[in-house]
């Protein structure tokens, strides 16, 4: 037992999603960021009062970056700029590890300036970007990949995939601790479901005009249902998952999850609700910090395969688009 | 008997691992709040600070990690459900004798002075009341707002600031103003611009 426990945490696998959840990370954190500089809120959110929201600056523990270079608004653009910049980093993949730790450790910084301004999702993309670091992220599609070529190093083929497997285990434990947090009884029958649609109603928080739940309001208990089932069934994606790569072993539960594509089902329910989330609700980078983890829900062969459809598919458009042109061309009315 | 256990990198990393996934999970024990524990019979208000107490004493060895970082494992996304909530009202006017004039209601497109700054996730933080009250920062940002609104408008001399609270009404209008007000901060152009 204990050996196949060492041997599960030794594996190796192309690095095609880590790169992916590096890519995507660091563009979420550097579009957040980029989007506040865009407010006219830098160093303003961060800055130290009574110039800016920074009341961390001027609390009893302040952060480190207020011990080594003082309570000031340059201080706050300072720590802004650092963490943008490792966003940009991380993303191309210019000194990767690096750049995740920096990242991190510049985004904490801003969270102790403006704490009230430092959500769920900043925490979260923090624990990421550390794995991130010690993973092999950085070996494809990056700045760091191009200079080892140049230099006659080749990437490796296979990277380690723990980090992978841990991005996926906290993935999933987000959604199942969200899930058994939910103490308002709208989360729950006995609430009627009524959570979503008041959220939805929220002048805070909607995107939808007053009184357009009114008509749905029955489609909002079941989004509202459909979501604690969503988060609270999310440690069964791990046995889903485990399922349909052990696909030829014995076992009703097995070939039911694999007849049913649960899996599938429910990452595909996943993506529906970030993207509803994302349509409907004011909740900036939420929904699209957790989208860039999803690749970590994928292997590697799953996501080659979807590269290599996707490629034919838009092959095929741009050939029936040029031959719909040409055609049009031909008998147009010049001829 | 098996095989002795080898010790190697991979060992050890899958021991470092299981640590962080033990630890993780023992930081994300759900564990009720202060405000709900005072309501609960005192046997299970004792179970409750035990288990804190235990808690603490196992994480405390790390916490610089959860400190330096800011990272914890309880995630709390809309948790509550309640149907009292608040809508941002941002006033201001020129002289005492004046009306307030609105230049910010939240969801209200008629009223939307600097409203992509404030319903940036980071500002809305800021300002929008929890079940516990006022964020921390909610004076601050007052203050933030009102330099703002008088940089912008040389003759407006004073800003108020304030929470409706509503009721949501999902089956109906989606939201019923009450015509009460919470968190009510004034600021006056000389404090703000000395």
């Amino acid at each position: 037992m204990i050996d196949r426990w060492i041997a599960f945490w030794d594996r190796r696998e192309p690095a095609t999603c880590l790169v992916l959840v590096r890519i995507l990370v660091g563009l979420v954190v550097c579009a957040d960021l980029l989007t506040a500089w865009s407010l006219g809120l830098v160093p303003e959110l961060w800055a130290p009062p009574p110039t800016g929201m920074g009341f961390g600056a001027i609390e009893a523990n302040p952060p480190a970056v207020v011990r080594w270079f003082g309570a000031t608004a340059r201080t706050a653009e300072l720590t802004w700029l650092v963490a943008t910049l490792s966003a940009v980093m991380l993303a191309t993949g210019t000194l990767t590890r690096i750049a995740a730790i920096v990242c991190a450790l510049a985004s904490a910084q801003l969270a102790g300036l403006s704490p009230n301004a430092d959500r769920g999702i900043d925490s979260l993309l923090r624990i990421v970007c550390v794995i991130l670091a010690l993973s092999a992220a950085g070996t494809r599609f990056s700045v760091d990949a191009l200079l080892a070529r140049g230099a006659g190093r080749r990437p490796p083929a296979l990277v380690p995939a723990w980090p992978r497997y841990l991005l996926f285990a906290q993935t999933v434990w987000v959604y199942f601790s969200a899930f058994h947090h939910r103490s308002g009884s709208g989360w729950w029958p006995t609430g009627s479901f009524s959570a979503l649609a008041g959220i939805l109603s929220d002048p805070h928080y909607t995107r939808l005009a007053p009184g357009l739940v009114a008509p749905f309001y029955p489609l909002t208990q079941l989004g509202t249902a459909g979501t604690m089932l969503f988060e609270g069934s999310a440690p069964l994606l791990i046995l889903w998952t485990y399922f349909e790569r052990t696909r030829s072993e014995p076992g009703r539960l097995r070939a039911l999850a694999n007849r049913f594509k649960l899996r599938w089902l429910w990452l595909g329910a996943g993506v529906l609700l970030h993207l509803g989330i994302a349509l409907t609700m004011r909740l900036g980078i939420f929904p699209f910090g957790m989208l860039a983890l999803y690749p970590c829900f994928l292997y590697p062969d799953e996501v080659a395969r979807g590269a290599r459809a996707g490629k034919a598919w838009a092959v095929r458009a741009v050939n029936r688009w040029r031959t719909r042109a040409h055609r049009e061309a031909s008998t147009g009315p010049g001829r | 008997m098996g095989e002795p256990l080898r010790w190697g990198w991979p060992t050890l990393r899958a021991l470092l691992i299981s640590a962080s996934l033990v630890l993780g999970g023992i930081d994300g024990l759900p564990v009720t709040r202060a405000e709900v524990s005072a309501k609960l019979p005192p046997p299970l208000r004792w179970a409750r600070e035990s288990l804190r107490e235990i808690r603490a004493a196992i994480l405390a060895p790390l916490s610089f990690v959860s400190e330096g970082l800011r990272v914890q494992q309880r995630w709390e996304l809309f948790t509550s459900s309640r149907e009292e909530r608040f809508r941002l009202w941002i006033e201001a006017r020129a002289t005492d004798d004046e009306p307030w004039r609105l230049l910010y209601r939240a969801h209200d497109p008629e009223h939307a002075l600097f409203a992509p700054a404030l319903q940036y996730r980071r500002v809305r933080a800021s300002w929008n009341p929890s079940r516990r009250g006022a964020r921390a920062g909610y004076p601050w940002f007052v203050t933030w707002v009102a330099r703002r609104i008088f940089e912008g408008d040389p003759r407006l001399q004073t800003v108020r600031v304030q929470a409706e609270q509503i009721r949501l009404d999902p089956r109906g209008p989606g939201f019923v103003g009450t015509g009460t007000f919470a968190h009510t901060e004034h600021r006056a152009r000389a404090e703000v611009l000395k």
